[in-house]
């Protein structure tokens, strides 16, 4: 770029606003534009202004002028993209979200009911090409292995539950994923330093912004790094100069190996241990914070599936009870590698899935879980979000108010069932959300 | 001869005996606390720790045994409550809490209209935590939660507060440098443990930071602030020293039986001092920690905010008394029971005058069984080969001045300034009494009251 059209551009945005009052007003009062397009070229004016005050943020970063324009200048937000809450009205007293743009509830497969989540043809679909690559793959994964303490089994079971081994279609320029979810995603905060992260990758020519395609959470390659993870982790196994984890295959896998033995992977344990509980257990006792060390959960009762015992060595882990489906599904004792998995996803039942398709893989596990994945009711979102509200009016701690039954939710439901004195799931049911709802309603303000 | 922590205690005596009798940390050990540590990383990660904080948090931390030994610590003496509310209210923090409550007038007015809470309790709890700030504990509070979570030892405790302690750091509320606390991460002038600091802390002087190490606004706000959460009853009092009728044996009331004053009242429990009780509307609970036999309470809805700082019993109590001692109110009217384990503070401080007259003993006669009096003891049961238990008892107390001439009845010259409450030995002697207490008496069940 000149000197001179540099100059220029600045002198463009220091006075956009200006001008964007000058071309919107006009049109929003003289004549009956359409207005979602009123509404989202507010919205991107907006935005413009907002990746022009990102300057500073980018230098500090290390980010020339350069790059920083030439990715940055005329990009678009992309509306497609889920987890995004528009602004409303666009700016102060701007033009007001159109209804027809008003977003409906989705949800991420993640948090689909445990039943189908872990139906037998994905398991053994999954476990199937996992094999294979991991027969072909060996003589690489060996390595990253022993260097990373990592089991090549999970690593693969990573690689195919990302991607399918390389194969989806990543269907997002990384870079304006990453923007439009910093700016009006739900998750804002956690997007922004992603971005300037976006902008490292290609300052540094690691990749072409043609190459970064990504999720549309901005996660990009095979093993699905999202720019802060590739800066922290990403690494150049094949020994070509690059850490490419867009199209080298050993460098995706070493660098997943990287980041979970980064992140605390202990070689010398599993990912966690099925279990069974003995009749009656409190399964309010679940959850990341009722660890406890494996011979104490021995003491409450609980022992490994199929007669198996515990390792003698490892009785003094801290573990903690995951029980996705509540008592109406399998029981795991989980590690402190199923909280490094969940980095990679912050879900139980995806952890589940990855660890479970890696022993598939490496001990030719049966697709099966030894207990059942019953099937449960399923709710909406918003009511399970109403049903939360309640118990948290009611002084239970359930987590994040999402609409969605993590670990917490299902502790105040154990909680809840103690109250009521109704057998303890800790799982929700058509009932007892009913019940708890009606009480709430009945009660006066 | 003030007591002596646990930590101080080992720093003293058992350390360098440990540092002589153990090779250092193997490195497969050294391995194997830094695999726990970094075993942290994904729930702090997830909590919004970033790799730099914990990087620093974590890079120079060792297995601290000094926590260890001091979380393994089971003391050898118990102390009676009694004991234990003499030495907390000692005139020493009487008086250094007068002069704070003159110092931080303002302060104290502010976070009185703030919070609602008494200036007497605030100072008081500043006073019993961390005596105003000299005792706020100088281990790095990450080194000690970890070695806790990693050693097995109070290990499910420390495990909760570490992502905690962590975010602190994140937050930039104090540096990593200056985050210390005592060996179970209990921090600052207050004496949060990190849980309690994320939920209670206030920033009182607006500088952005909740430091409870350095700022003492910060420090007495977060303390009124915790106790206005714990359901602090602006006006009310925590509890009345109160006289019981003959024949009411305490005992058998439950401590959660709830009345009002007026139906206590119909009971025959009066204030020691006679007076009425304002507002008979009250609810209240007795607290008779030693029976009949020593002063007993009835204790309002503020006991038990009190009680969510510390949950002992014997802690409340030293507070609430300590600040009404600080108001202006005189000691407890019915005096703690003594007997043959049980010596009154005068006759710890005898014991104490004995054992440095005899050469077993060295400091200040302050009536505070600390345990360089129990070695003191131990010391003399060597000497005349008796059972070394090292157990301050009214045998041994005798057995002293059957040996001993009675000692001088100038306070000793070690003692810069006698305490007030010190008497001539002489006086002491007499009010020893010769038989051990007598047992409670036989309560006559009808006299209790049936509970509504």
């Amino acid at each position: 770029m000149s000197l001179r059209k540099y100059a220029l551009f600045r002198a463009t945005a220091a006075t956009l606003a200006v001008s964007l009052a000058v071309l919107l007003l006009p049109s929003s009062s003289t004549q009956a534009a359409d207005p979602v397009t009123t509404y989202k070229k507010a919205v991107e004016a907006r935005f413009e202004q907002w990746l022009q005050a990102l300057w500073p943020e980018a230098e500090a970063a290390g980010i020339s002028r350069k790059t920083f324009d030439g990715q940055l200048k005329g990009l678009k937000l992309d509306w497609s993209l889920p987890q995004i809450v528009p602004p409303d009205p666009a700016f102060l007293d701007g033009p007001v979200l159109p209804d027809s743009m008003k977003p409906k509830p989705r949800h991420q497969a993640e948090f689909d009911v445990p039943e189908r989540y872990f139906s037998k043809s994905s398991l053994d679909a999954l476990a199937a090409t996992g094999r294979s690559k991991y027969k072909q793959l060996a003589p690489a994964l060996g390595t990253i292995q022993k260097q990373y303490g990592v089991p090549a089994s999970i690593i693969v079971a990573i690689w195919g539950r990302e991607t399918g081994f390389g194969g989806a279609a990543l269907p997002y320029d990384a870079v304006s994923a990453i923007a439009t979810q910093a700016f009006m995603g739900r998750r804002q905060d956690e997007f922004r330093p992603q971005l300037i992260g976006a902008l490292k990758i290609i300052q540094l020519g690691h990749a072409t912004r043609a190459e970064m395609r990504s999720s549309w959470a901005g996660a990009m390659g095979h093993t699905q790094f999202l720019p802060g993870d590739f800066e922290d982790y990403a690494v150049d196994f094949d020994g070509d100069g690059r850490r490419d984890i867009w199209n080298s295959v050993p460098d995706a896998l070493a660098s997943a190996g990287n980041s979970l033995h980064s992140q605390g992977w202990d070689g010398n344990q599993p990912w966690a241990y099925e279990i069974d509980l003995p009749k009656g257990f409190d399964c309010t006792l679940q959850g990341p914070d009722q660890a406890l060390p494996i011979r104490e959960w021995i003491d409450l009762g609980v022992r490994r599936v199929r007669g198996r015992p515990f390792p003698e060595e490892r009785l003094g882990d801290w573990t903690f009870l995951v029980l996705p489906a509540g008592m109406k599904g399998p029981a795991f004792l989980a590690t402190t590698n199923f909280t490094v998995l969940k980095l990679y996803n912050n879900s139980d039942v995806y952890a589940i899935f990855v660890g479970h398709v890696a022993d598939m893989i490496a001990y030719n596990s049966p697709a099966e879980f030894v207990g059942e994945w019953q099937t449960v009711e399923r709710f909406p979102r918003d009511r399970m979000q109403r049903f939360q509200e309640v118990l948290v009016a009611q002084g239970h701690d359930v987590g994040k108010v999402d609409g969605l039954v993590g670990f917490k939710t299902r502790q105040a439901i154990g909680a809840q069932e103690k109250k009521y004195k109704l057998p303890l799931t800790c799982y929700p049911s058509g009932a007892l959300v009913d019940r708890v709802l009606k009480a709430a309603d009945a009660a006066p303000n | 001869m003030r007591i002596i922590t646990p930590t101080k205690a080992l720093i003293l005596g058992v350390i360098p005996v440990l540092g002589l009798a153990l090779v250092p940390s193997s490195p497969a050990l050294a391995d194997k606390f830094q695999t726990c540590v970094k075993s942290f990383w994904p729930a702090a990660k997830r909590a919004g720790v970033s790799s730099d904080t914990f990087e620093k948090a974590t890079a120079d931390i060792t297995l601290d045994r000094e926590v260890i030994e001091s979380a393994n610590y089971q003391p050898e003496y118990k102390k009676p409550i009694g004991e234990y509310v003499d030495r907390a209210v000692s005139p020493k923090r009487l008086e250094k809490g007068k002069e704070k409550l003159i110092e931080y007038k303002k302060l104290l007015d502010q976070l009185e209209a703030k919070y609602g809470v008494d200036r007497h309790i605030i100072v008081a709890i500043w006073g019993v935590e961390s005596n105003y700030g000299d005792n706020p504990g100088d281990k790095n509070v990450i080194q000690s939660l970890m070695t806790l979570a990693c050693s097995g030892t109070k290990a499910k405790f420390a495990r909760g507060q570490i992502v905690s302690a962590l975010k602190i750091l994140q937050r930039g509320d104090v540096s990593h440098e200056k985050m210390n606390g005592s060996w179970a991460g209990a921090m600052g002038h207050t004496q949060f443990i990190p849980t309690t600091y994320t939920a209670y802390a206030v920033d009182h002087d607006g500088d952005g930071r909740r430091d409870i190490w350095g700022t003492i606004p910060d420090a007495l706000g977060s303390t009124a602030a915790y106790l206005k959460v714990s359901k602090w009853i602006p006006g009310q009092t925590w509890g009345y020293e109160v006289k019981l009728p003959k024949g009411l044996n305490p005992n058998k009331i439950s401590e959660k039986t709830y009345k009002t004053l007026s139906q206590w009242e119909k009971l025959g429990i009066v204030r020691v001092n006679g007076k009425p009780f304002p507002r008979s509307s009250d609810k209240t609970t007795l607290f008779a920690p030693e029976g009949t036999n020593g002063p007993a309470f009835l204790v309002l809805n503020n006991f038990r905010s009190i009680l969510r700082y510390n949950q002992a019993t014997s802690y409340a109590l030293a507070v609430g008394h300590l600040a009404d001692r600080l108001a202006g109110y005189g000691p407890f009217v019915v005096p703690w029971p003594t007997g043959e384990d049980r010596l009154s503070l005068e006759q710890r401080m005898e014991l104490q005058q004995r054992l440095v007259t005899t050469g077993h003993l060295e400091g200040e006669v302050d009536g505070i069984i600390g345990s360089g009096t129990l070695e003191g003891i131990r010391s003399y049961q060597r000497a005349k080969a008796l059972p070394v238990d090292g157990y301050p008892t009214l045998t041994i107390l005798k057995r002293l001045r059957s040996e001993a001439p009675p000692p001088p009845p100038a306070p000793p010259p070690q003692a810069a300034t006698p305490s007030p409450v010190q008497q001539p030995a002489g006086a002491a002697k007499q009010a020893v009494p010769v038989a051990p207490a007598p047992p409670p008496p036989v309560a006559a069940e009808q006299a209790v009251p049936a509970p509504n």
